[in-house]
């Protein structure tokens, strides 16, 4: 009688077997950490800096900085938090030494890997350039809660920032996105 | 659809162009470092433990390391007092620019409504 | 209930196209008796800037075309006095409350350019105007969960300061809400 028998297969590192495996010194592990976060710190890093170039030079540098800090990274969730603080701390430091005018991103507009996947690119266009005019601080609350789907408190932390100066970025700002909005035909109700 | 959906679909997560991965690994190899100051994690032990090093340190490079340190950090309370005003002001600036926005617009549109409001 | 309103269209427009003129001390309220009201308060903002305060802040503001905005304001303003209160419920202040403030609007030198009423809302804005002396300007915002009173002392330009809108630049790093515990 024949058996077959199969080894089972070797499942996925989890986050924290990934990070303490980069720790060690290994560079697949931390290709790997990167591949599983780089979506969401270079979509940050790109929604408040609306260029594509510069959004991935800062993703870049975040993930460096990652490398240098493993050791201060605790967990797997802590790293997600990590990398969320460090990025947006980035975001705000682009603003301060750059004092850059804030440029239309004509290049993403035809990038497949920037492609808006929904039905109407237009207004998704128009959201984030409506988006990339609110202040920094505003930008960055108003990215980590859509982008992100944190909560009020959450974003207070990654931004270090009280939870009702929290609340009233979020609410200044779907107010003026609103009437933003509403002045070129789009209405939505609060 | 509302505006919360419309802009969880506008700021979605994207993933940067193709090779990142790579990218980042050759600069790691080529020991390029990250460029910026790092903002230490406020779940980092370093303080803690790190303390009695530091304590040492001090000593080894005598009083004008300290006396350099306490300058460094009387500059940066100062600075960061000045940032805080500076806040502030900003803050209240955004204030009252919306209230007297909020109110022309009311006036306008109550005006465009009323034929008896003066104009 | 129809909606009540006051427009003073031609104030408003002249307001808004002279620039302030100069004024004296009496352009600053006194808003202290609103500070009970932060205790019922879900959100606060308290600011209270005088004049070295406000020199000290255009001095951070680093020179720049998204700045430059904010410089000219702060070029003639003396001095910002922000009182917002935001409730979870209504009724949280009082009609007295708000009367302290328009009984020091009353008075000589002041002049209303703006009163929109409008069901529970309120809006007003004030205008003080001296000759040779330094100008002013209070805004009086009550709805139902929020009240807010900001006072500005000094040469205002209305149309620059209502048109700065939260697009205006920010400053680096987190913005801490000026808030009192």
């Amino acid at each position: 009688m024949l058996t077959a028998v199969t080894s089972p297969r070797t499942p996925a590192p989890s986050g924290d077997e990934l990070l303490a495996q980069a720790r060690t010194g290994s560079e697949s592990a931390f290709a790997a950490l990167v591949r599983e976060h780089q979506a969401m710190v270079f979509g940050l890093a790109y929604h408040f800096l609306q260029s594509r170039a510069q959004a991935e030079e800062l993703a870049q540098d975040v993930f460096l900085a990652l490398h240098q800090n493993l050791s201060h990274v605790e967990s797997a969730r802590h790293l997600v938090f990590w990398l969320r603080r460090v990025t947006s701390n980035r975001c705000i430091d682009c603003v301060r030494s750059s004092q850059r005018r804030r440029e239309l991103p004509i290049d993403g507009l035809c990038d497949p890997a920037v492609q808006p996947r929904f039905n109407d690119p237009l207004l998704g266009e128009l959201l984030r350039t409506l988006v990339a005019e609110l202040t920094p601080d505003a930008r960055l609350v108003v990215t980590l809660r859509f982008q992100e789907d944190l909560d009020l408190s959450e974003i207070a932390s990654v931004l270090d920032m009280p939870v009702n100066t929290v609340k009233s970025h979020l609410r200044r700002s779907m107010d003026a996105l609103r009437r933003k909005l509403a002045d070129r035909g789009h209405v939505y109700e609060s | 659809m509302s505006l919360e959906h419309e802009l969880r679909r506008a700021l979605s997560r994207k993933d940067p162009p193709g090779g990142f991965d790579d990218r980042v690994v050759s600069k790691i190899r080529a020991g390029e470092t990250a460029r910026m100051p790092i903002v230490r994690s406020r779940w980092s032990r370093w303080s803690r433990a790190s303390l009695p090093l530091a304590a040492s340190l001090m000593l080894a490079f005598g009083g004008s390391y300290y006396m350099h340190k306490q300058q460094e950090r009387a500059a940066r309370e100062q600075r960061a007092q000045t940032e805080q005003a500076a806040r502030n002001v900003v803050l209240a600036l955004q204030i009252a620019s919306e209230k007297i926005s909020a109110a022309q617009a009311k006036v306008e549109e109550i005006t465009r409504h009323d034929p008896t409001n003066p104009r | 209930m129809t909606p009540r309103t006051l427009v003073s269209r031609c104030c408003l427009v002249a307001a808004l196209l002279i620039p302030g003129t100069a004024l004296a001390q009496g352009a600053r309220l006194q808003l202290d008796h609103l500070n009970k009201l932060a205790e019922k308060a879900t959100e606060t903002v308290d600011v209270s800037a005088d004049a070295s305060m406000l020199k000290q802040a255009a001095g951070f503001l680093a020179k720049g075309s998204d700045t430059e905005k904010m410089h000219r304001l702060l070029d003639g303003i003396t001095g910002i006095y922000v009182k917002s209160f935001e409730f979870d419920a209504p009724n949280a202040y009082t009609e007295s409350d708000v009367e302290v403030i328009r009984k020091q609007v009353s008075g000589p030198g002041w002049s209303r350019v703006v009163s929109v009423r409008e069901k529970r809302e309120l809006t007003e804005i004030y205008f003080w105007r001296e000759k040779d002396t330094s100008g002013g300007l209070v805004v009086i915002s009550a709805e139902e969960n929020e009240l807010t009173i900001v006072n500005i002392v000094g040469r205002v330009d209305l149309a620059s300061l209502g048109a700065l809108g939260p697009m205006i630049p920010n400053l680096p790093g987190a913005l801490n809400n000026a808030k009192r515990k």
